[in-house]
């Protein structure tokens, strides 16, 4: 990576993100004790140990906080509708599958609007990493219930409470044909950084769910104090058991949040299936132009 | 020849919108005409009353659709009923007598009739009754070419098919209808 | 990175570095004093410009340079230098890229010659010479042939045929591909161009060049699945919310189909944005000859790619074309683009004046070329009294009641649409000085009739004849028009 110098910097006030994040946007929009900047390091740090080139490397959002990482991270970036950054990275990568195209959004993007193409990829094992910043609740749009809102926490929409069970995300993936399924908290950031290397490396669909404070929204209705207190509380509450069945830990406001890598288990993507099947069938039909082109 | 309008009929799984296409086919394509096809679709075209239509011409085709009708090729009792009075007086009627069982009042008409089913079965293939039919609609009303159907036909159906296809297509081109009742007396 | 130091040999050697705190960056979230294993950092009492207290080192000693602090920070704010890395400078790898500054190779088709063809097969066609190599859809009457006739022939041709779950995922992925660089489109009837207006909105405002295949029944909701339609004439124009042009072609044939289908691909690659093919379940499911001329015969044009290096490229900056000069994913180009109103960088811009420049843009870009855009045909226009104006199939089926009218001594000329938009606004002005009106038949209960009575001067009439499809005009219906807007009755 030409870019990629271990150089100290010349002046101080050049962060060694430089290179990588769109210092120009600097600071970012993103609220004081917001885990998603620390997300967007471990991504980044990610990109840059499993070696890969920057410039092969896009990056896909929906709407939403986490979504504006699009804007942030120095790639070929695409910010686009709501729930539909998935459909958009196919394109991107079955029209170029030299690309590692990634996905980074929110819960309530990607599981609400969105879930259903979020199942389909899982399904097709489309060849993308879907990187899911879970915080329970829809952040930008100012605290409203999400898909993934806990049971008797409190929304902007659930004033007296939430009554609708939230979804399990690492379940729902794994059931829809995920090759990779982890879970983490904004905490783990090496375990994490590790863990989206491994997504990446990963020819198919690729699944990770950052458990991640909004102290604006989240904690402020739920009355978990700063960013800072949100956070230690993901530790504190959090286990690593990579053996979990990922059916077995659904998230709520008091058990342990568990973390791991659930699925590790390849299998061809999409394209792969695709070509090796279509390839003999394909052969029958080869003159098929030939046969219909009159001189 | 003029503006000619024919609509094929039948029901589906009987091969009407590929007998329609494959003299579309021979007229446009082989014949140097103008031709062309529509077809009704949807539910219609699943076990029910189904037809093609197509319109053949030397000009350039304005109105691609058969409402009054030239010729009326009918497949079945119910393409039939649902389409005998769209055609014109003095149009052309081609039926399979067999299938078509109840015949109306065909004055009016120049009807010929043809078992195109029975023949297909002493052919061994029922399935070709429609190709059986397109081949006496072109002896009887010369819309194509006997030379451009036979390589519409080729260039239409299933490599395997090709010989079955063409045989059927000669014995409805060589069907000699029998002797009309001079009806009415007129002329 | 100036990442983390192992602690090298048993770790009595110790690494020499440096904490650099960015106080202004920082938003006093205090992850990095809490989190640090070793308590260097501690709280300054000062404020930092944003009235915030950033770290402070109190330990210095303590350091091991593990840069948890600097990966920990959300706002980039702390970050570690070590002497070592110093040292660490890995050489300038020169980069190659194959096909830069192009759309990505394809297998060209060599198919030609003479066919008896459907429409909806003619419009795959179309697309596949026109270059296109990906298709993202979702099946639905009567527009299913195209995808069934992509599925069939892009893997012969090394391109990638995709079925959704859905229209709004067909649409996203197509703009994705485009901007990979590859030529993309889907196809569709009413109810999916309901759910595609969404990303087609995302794709004026990335300006994605993309074709949309629209072959309309009758509507509105599912309506009628296997019947006739132009009732989404409008829907191609604002269909998807908020100002923007539009390219919108209706043939009337197969052949028809078959050429404006390359055309729709080179207006999105020059114009940059979603073509619309605005065709019929008749004209889609109709049979006749389609002529398809050797590939070296036929016109194509690529989006224009920028010339510019890396460090100069802007995805938005407009030179004299009003079109931005595009660059593909994977280029090295690593830009950013949005649906958020933007700058030339591609940056979110909230302010009046970038959404006035954009917005403006986007319709501009086509109102001021509609010159190269439009496409009419005109017939016995001069000195008519009446002028038919009409598109797609209803341009065919209202032939037998132009001449009916002639021959009952009305001058009637005939002025078909080929491209509805961008709508020939001064042409329609300029023929309503000079003749008593126009009769406008659609199978819809009256939208261009509405746009050509907003053009005309008012002393010329326009009379539509409607239909609210399922069928075609009653012929009289149209010859009666032409004789009233001739004798001018009210
Ligand atoms: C079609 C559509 N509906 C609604 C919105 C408004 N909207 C923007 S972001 C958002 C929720 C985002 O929640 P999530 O994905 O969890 O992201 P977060 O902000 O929490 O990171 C909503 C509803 C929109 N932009 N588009
Ligand atoms: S609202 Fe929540 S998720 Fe959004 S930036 Fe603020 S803290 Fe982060
Ligand atoms: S580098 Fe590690 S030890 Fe040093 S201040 Fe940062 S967190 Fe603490
Ligand atoms: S982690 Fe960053 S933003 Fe938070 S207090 Fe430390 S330097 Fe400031
Ligand atoms: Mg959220």
């Amino acid at each position: 990576m030409a870019k990629n110098k271990s150089k100290a910097p010349k002046n101080s006030s050049q962060h060694p993100m430089e290179d990588f994040l769109r210092m120009d946007r600097m600071p970012h929009i993103w609220c004081p004790g917001c885990g998603l900047g620390t997300n967007l390091t471990a991504f980044t740090e990610a990109i840059k140990k499993a070696g890969i080139d920057f410039d092969k490397v896009a990056v896909v959002s929906g709407i939403g906080c986490t979504a504006r990482v699009a804007g942030y991270v120095k790639v070929d970036s695409y910010h686009t509708t709501h729930g539909r950054a998935i459909p958009f990275a196919t394109g991107i990568k079955l029209a170029n599958r030299d690309l590692t195209t990634v996905v980074i959004s929110g819960d309530g993007d990607l599981f609400a609007i969105g879930g259903n193409h979020l199942i389909h990829a899982a399904r097709r094992n489309i060849d993308l990493t879907v990187i899911c910043v879970n915080n329970f609740i829809y952040g930008m749009t100012g605290g409203q219930t999400a898909p993934t809102t806990p049971l008797k926490a409190y929304s902007s929409t659930a004033p007296f409470k939430n009554y609708e069970p939230p979804f399990n995300l690492v379940s729902l993936v794994t059931s829809s044909g995920a090759t990779y399924v982890a879970r983490w908290t904004s905490l783990h950031i090496r375990r994490m950084t590790d863990s989206i290397v491994e997504a990446v490396n990963n020819k198919g669909f690729s699944f990770i769910e950052i458990v991640s404070p909004c102290p604006t929204v989240f904690a402020r209705k739920n009355k978990k104090g700063s960013g800072l207190d949100l956070l230690d509380h993901f530790g504190k509450r959090s286990v690593i058991d990579h053996s979990a069945n990922p059916n077995d830990i659904p998230m709520d406001l008091e058990n342990p949040i568990v973390c791991g890598v659930f699925v590790n288990k390849p299998k061809p993507s999409f394209w792969e299936n695709v070509q090796t099947g279509i390839h003999g069938e394909v052969k029958k039909h080869r003159d098929y132009e030939k046969s219909l082109s009159q001189e | 020849m003029s503006e000619l309008r024919v609509k094929f009929s039948g029901y589906g799984g009987q091969g009407v919108i590929l007998s329609a296409y494959i003299v579309g086919k021979a007229t446009a394509i082989y014949d140097g005409k103008q031709a062309s096809m529509t077809q009704a679709y949807g539910p219609e075209a699943r076990g029910g009353a189904c037809s093609s239509q197509l319109v053949i011409d030397k000009k350039a085709i304005n109105y691609p659709l058969v409402d009054t009708t030239d010729i009326l090729v009918a497949l079945s009792q119910a393409g039939y009923d649902k389409f005998l009075p769209d055609l014109k007086n003095k149009g052309t009627l081609l039926y399979d007598n067999d299938l078509v069982s109840v015949v109306q009042d065909h004055s009016k008409y120049n009807a010929l009739a043809i078992p195109a089913t029975r023949l297909a079965e002493e052919l061994g293939k029922r399935i070709v009754a429609n190709i059986v039919m397109v081949g006496f609609v072109i002896a009887q009303t010369k819309l194509a070419s006997r030379e451009s159907m036979l390589r519409a036909i080729k260039e239409s159906v299933p490599a395997k098919f090709i010989d079955l296809n063409l045989k059927a297509f000669e014995v409805g081109f060589n069907y000699k209808p029998s002797k009309r009742r001079k009806s009415g007396g007129k002329k | 990175m100036a990442s983390h130091a192992k602690p090298a040999g048993s770790g009595t050697k110790r690494i020499k570095g440096k904490i650099i705190i960015l106080e202004d960056r920082c938003k006093g979230c205090d992850f990095c004093v809490e989190h640090c294993p070793r308590d260097v950092l501690g709280i300054s009492t000062q404020f930092n410009e944003k009235g915030y207290h950033p770290p402070e080192v109190i330990n210095e000693e303590n350091c091991t340079f593990c840069g948890l602090c600097e990966r920990i920070c959300p706002d980039f704010a702390i970050y570690i230098t070590t002497e070592e890395e110093v040292e660490e400078v890995k050489p300038e790898v020169k980069k190659v890229y194959a096909n830069r500054n192009k759309n990505l190779p394809i297998v060209k088709s060599t198919m030609k010659g003479e066919f008896f063809m459907q429409g909806d097969i003619a419009c795959a066609e179309g697309a596949i010479a026109a270059g296109c190599r990906f298709f993202g859809g979702y099946p639905i009457t009567p527009a299913s042939e195209i995808a069934e006739r992509m599925a069939y022939r892009l893997p012969m041709l090394d391109g990638v045929f995709i079925q959704f779950e859905d229209e709004i995922a067909s649409m996203a992925s197509i703009i994705g591909a485009s901007f990979a660089g590859m030529k993309s489109f889907t196809a569709t009837s009413g109810p999916g161009i309901s759910l595609m207006t969404e990303n087609i909105g995302l794709g004026m405002m990335m300006e994605a060049p993309c074709v949309v295949v629209n072959v309309q029944r009758g509507s509105p909701s599912t309506g009628l699945p296997t019947s006739w339609g132009q009732s989404d004439m409008m829907q191609a124009k604002w269909g998807s919310h908020g100002d923007y042009g539009s390219i919108s072609l209706c043939p009337k044939s197969p052949q028809e189909i078959f050429d404006l289908t390359i055309r729709a691909f080179n207006l999105a690659e020059k114009y940059r944005l979603p073509v619309f093919i605005m065709t019929d379940a008749i004209v889609g499911h109709m049979t006749e000859k389609v002529v398809i001329p050797p590939v070296e015969e036929i016109e194509i044009f690529d989006r224009k790619y920028t010339n510019k290096s890396t460090d100069k490229y802007l995805p938005y900056e407009i030179g004299k074309s009003m079109i931005p000069d595009f660059a593909k994913a994977g280029d090295g180009y690593r830009y950013h683009t949005t649906g958020l109103t933007h700058d030339e960088r591609g940056y979110p811009d909230m302010t009046e004046q970038c959404q006035k420049s954009v917005v403006t843009r986007l319709v501009e870009k086509i109102t001021k070329n509609i010159d190269d855009i439009m496409m009419i045909e005109e017939i016995d226009i001069e000195g008519a009294d009446v002028i038919v104006v009409c598109y797609g199939i209803t341009a065919r089926t209202v032939i037998p009641a132009i001449e009916k009218a002639k021959k009952k001594g009305i001058k009637v000329g005939y002025m078909r649409l080929i491209t509805v938009w961008p709508f020939p606004e001064q042409r329609i002005k300029e023929l309503s000085r000079k003749c008593a009106g126009f009769v406008v038949p659609e199978l819809n209960l009256g939208q261009i009739a509405l746009e050509v009575e907003r053009c005309a001067f008012p002393d010329a009439r326009t009379k539509g004849v409607t239909h609210a499809g399922g069928g075609i005009h009653d012929f009289n219906d149209i010859v009666k028009a032409i004789e009233e807007v001739a004798h001018g009755k009210k």
